[in-house]
């Protein structure tokens, strides 16, 4: 996984903005001009904004989510991405190169060679075996039969379907059905994955199967994958980042732990009341600089504090680790990093991280 | 809060029904509370006394023509006993004085309530329109001046004029325009000669090749066929079948002629599969293109055989080729309607899938569309089987032969027997292909 920011860019989007209807334009001109909210331009100009001014990127490798709940433009905005729906305004950049600029025949090609798309239902051909779905886009671009198929083999090995080659989509259950969806949108070998709800349809223990399958494969083999899903646990789960929508809006994007531990907003906040923290937040989250503490240790007790019989954690350990230490030994912990003792966090610290307040109120 | 029991209306209620009412609301007002406590026929004298204006007026239009109709009947009983000569003519005018008196009063019993239903319509859309109005009221009284005078005189008066016992027909007019539709074919059929020419000439030679397979190879080997072909789409049962469909058509001397109608049908079927398809498809995926389509097929399908079979003489001449042409008129609107169902019914998201990797609309066409639409494109070649069966006797009547003309033969000599006979063999045809065909499309 790539969290550093040198990691290129494949996927931008800048401005984006998708009306629908059939004074789109003039619509966009009152928003831009005019401010009219969603309600006004669906009043005025009978238009439905689906997107609204989205601006992201997505770096080399990452896995991006987009959550939001039905409605809120989600699914829409990924399929700017190929081009499945042109923009009313705004660019979307694969790697340097411009989307909206390809002509149709170009467009094929970028579809079939560098984006894979896994959807909410499958939508497997019906007619055709698994191993035929899963060499569909070599096919699109005639790749000959015997190596098509071949490939097709080793994607279903990937998502452990040997054996199953020969059957028709409907034999299979619905979470090997996605898993087909799945090695489909690889078979071509794309860079970018783009993900519209693939694991939503599925039961909840299938699906968080599926999600440790997919997060595996996506650590071998280092995609950037644009996931799109309406349950935060889950791009809370695979996530690098998260981007946040809300209305045709993106309302916050951050790691899992800037959502959780800095929502935007009221909206966001709501969202992640529930979200368990004892995996995401970090010791630096929570920790005080060692500095101050030392210095206020010595002002009320009037000798230094002792650092040597305190336990240790690394600044990335996250709050179930340090809930450990805390468990088995009395002293509070000293954060690290890199060898460094850089801050501490005391019971007191840890419990209002645990609850998710401000730790040093 | 209304009380449930009472079932009186709630303050909002009395205002919508204000809005709604416009004029006269107090008497409105309390006659739908009686309704809505269930007292449903409140007599309304204004309905009873102004009958179908009244209607109209409140915009109840289906009280407004019944009123009408019944005040119409009422008006002629009474109007055949002042001018009409009636024997009885006073009792003829009670009974039609009582009849109005009756059918008004009816109305009026169930003024109120219809007029409550509009009230509920209003209220879930308000669009309907609501109130009294001129305008209406204009509109009713111009319908009964328009159907009421007429219409009792016609009935009541003892001799009525010309003109309104018959429709002032103009016979110049149809045979003017008929005869322009003449001279219009003959107009075609000489300066398209070569045309229509090469049509029948390929028309005429698939036939031959057809009935040459159908009828020049030897019927043991021909039997043998369709039992293999029974056996390979549909299964044994399906075999027994046709062995005794074949055995009735060979020992009742119909076989050549079951042969010709087959090679017939055929190519009936193969033009109807070679235009129809392609044009399915591209009404499938052109909306304009299909609602011009749409009335056409309407047309071909609806038109008598007879009336296009006399132009199709013209043309094509008599014999089979014709009798084709005619066929494919009737036989390929199902044809078209099937595969443009076909593929309208391909679900989207699967569309989708094969743009997002990269299928351009003739690579979606040719591996998803087309495949998923066969057993509809199947079901239109069976029904196209079906109907040209049934244009088998209509062709026979250009010289088609075939089973058609045993069949109109013994019509023609009243050989009911005769008749019976190939009817069942033209039957027994039909079901050859069709369970074969249809075996066919449900083992894919």
């Amino acid at each position: 996984m790539i969290k550093d920011n040198s990691a290129k860019t494949a996927i931008e989007c800048r401005n984006v903005w998708k009306i629908f209807g059939d004074r789109a334009d003039e619509a966009l001109e009152a928003v831009k001009t005019r401010g009219l909210t969603k309600e006004q331009i669906h009043q005025e100009y009978d238009c439905v904004v689906a997107v609204a001014d989205a601006t992201f990127d997505a770096k080399e490798g990452e896995i991006f989510c987009i959550m939001g709940l039905s409605g809120s433009g989600k699914s829409t905005l990924v399929r700017h991405i190929n081009r499945l729906i042109e923009p009313t305004d705004g660019d979307i950049l694969i790697g340097e190169q411009d989307i909206n600029a390809l002509n149709a025949q170009q467009l094929r090609q970028i579809r079939a060679e560098k984006i894979g798309m896994v959807f909410q239902h499958t939508a497997l051909l019906p007619h055709r075996t698994v191993r035929e779905n899963v060499a569909l886009s070599l096919e699109l671009r005639d790749v000959d039969e015997q190596k098509r198929l071949k490939v097709a083999e080793q994607k279903l090995a990937l998502v452990q379907l040997t054996g199953w080659e020969d059957r028709m989509p409907s034999e299979l259950s619905g979470g090997m059905q996605q898993r087909v969806g799945l090695a489909r949108a690889m078979a071509a070998d794309p860079e970018i994955l783009l993900m519209d709800e693939p694991f939503s349809a599925l039961d909840p223990l299938i699906r968080r199967q599926l999600q440790d399958q997919f997060l595996e494969l996506a650590r071998s083999m280092n995609k950037t994958t644009l996931f799109i899903t309406h349950d935060l646990d889950e791009a809370i789960r695979i996530g690098n980042r998260i981007a946040i929508m809300k209305d045709g809006e993106i309302v916050q994007i951050g790691t899992p732990e800037q959502i959780i531990t800095a929502p935007a907003n009221d909206y966001v906040a709501d969202f992640v009341k529930d979200i368990s923290r004892l995996k995401l937040v970090s010791a630096q989250t929570i920790m005080e600089p060692l500095a101050n503490y030392l210095k206020q240790h010595e002002l009320e007790n009037g000798h230094q504090f002792d650092l040597s019989n305190c336990p240790t954690a690394p600044h990335d350990a996250d709050l179930d680790y340090l809930i450990n230490l805390a468990v088995s030994h009395d002293s509070p912990i000293i954060v690290n990093d890199q060898q460094a003792p850089v801050g501490i966090v005391t019971k007191r610290q840890l419990l209002r991280g645990i609850q998710g307040g401000n730790a040093n109120e | 809060m209304s009380n449930l029991n009472s079932h009186t209306m709630n303050e909002r209620e009395t205002e919508q029904l204000k809005d709604f009412l416009v004029s006269s609301s107090d008497y409105y007002l309390e006659q739908f509370n009686k309704i809505a406590q269930g007292h449903k026929y409140q007599l309304n004298l204004a309905a009873v006394f102004w009958g179908p204006l009244w209607a109209a007026s409140r915009n109840i239009w289906q009280l407004f023509w019944l009123l009408a109709v019944t005040d119409i009947t009422a008006f002629i009983i009474i109007g055949r006993s002042l001018w009409g000569g009636e024997v009885y003519a006073n009792a003829s005018l009670a009974l039609g004085l009582g009849i109005l008196l009756l059918c008004r009063g009816i109305g009026g019993c169930v003024a109120n309530l219809l007029y409550h239903r509009n009230f509920n319509q209003w209220r879930i859309n308000p669009n309907v329109q609501s109130g009294t109005s001129n305008q209406r009221a204009g509109i009713g009284m111009l319908l009964i001046a328009a159907t009421y005078p007429l219409t009792i005189y016609r009935f009541s008066a003892q001799e009525v004029v010309d003109f309104l016992a018959t429709f002032p027909t103009s016979r110049k007019i149809a045979s003017t325009t008929a005869r322009s539709i003449d001279a219009g074919v003959d107009w075609l059929t000489i300066t398209f000669e070569d045309m229509f020419d090469s049509i029948t000439w390929l028309i005429r030679s698939m036939l031959d090749f057809l009935e040459l397979l159908f009828i020049g190879t030897p019927w043991p080997v021909m039997a043998l066929l369709l039992l293999l072909m029974a056996w390979k789409s549909a299964g044994w049962r399906v075999v027994a079948f046709t062995a005794l469909a074949l055995a009735y058509l060979g020992f009742f001397g119909f076989w050549d002629k079951a042969m010709s109608t087959m090679a017939l049908v055929g190519a009936s079927v193969f033009i109807c599969l070679s235009i129809g398809a392609p044009l399915g498809i591209v009404a499938a995926r052109n909306p304009r293109f299909n609602a011009v389509l749409n009335p056409i097929l309407d047309i071909m399908q609806t038109m008598p055989s007879f009336v296009y079979l006399i132009p199709a003489i013209a043309f094509f001449s008599v014999g089979k080729p014709p009798a084709v042409l005619a066929t494919v008129v009737f036989a390929m609107p199902p044809m078209i309607r099937m595969t443009t169902l076909g593929i309208q019914q391909v679900s989207p998201s699967v569309i989708e899938a094969m743009e997002a990797f990269g299928a351009s609309p003739r690579q979606i066409l040719f591996k998803a569309q087309l495949p998923l639409a066969v057993p509809s494109i199947m079901a239109g070649i069976n029904q196209s089987i079906m109907m040209s069966l049934s244009m088998v006797v209509v062709a026979a009547l250009i010289g088609a032969g075939g089973l058609g003309y045993d069949v109109l033969f013994s019509l023609q000599h009243l050989e009911a027997g005769k008749g019976l006979l190939a009817g069942l063999a033209i039957v027994l045809c039909a079901m050859i292909m069709d369970r074969i065909i249809q075996g066919h499309h449900k083992s894919t």
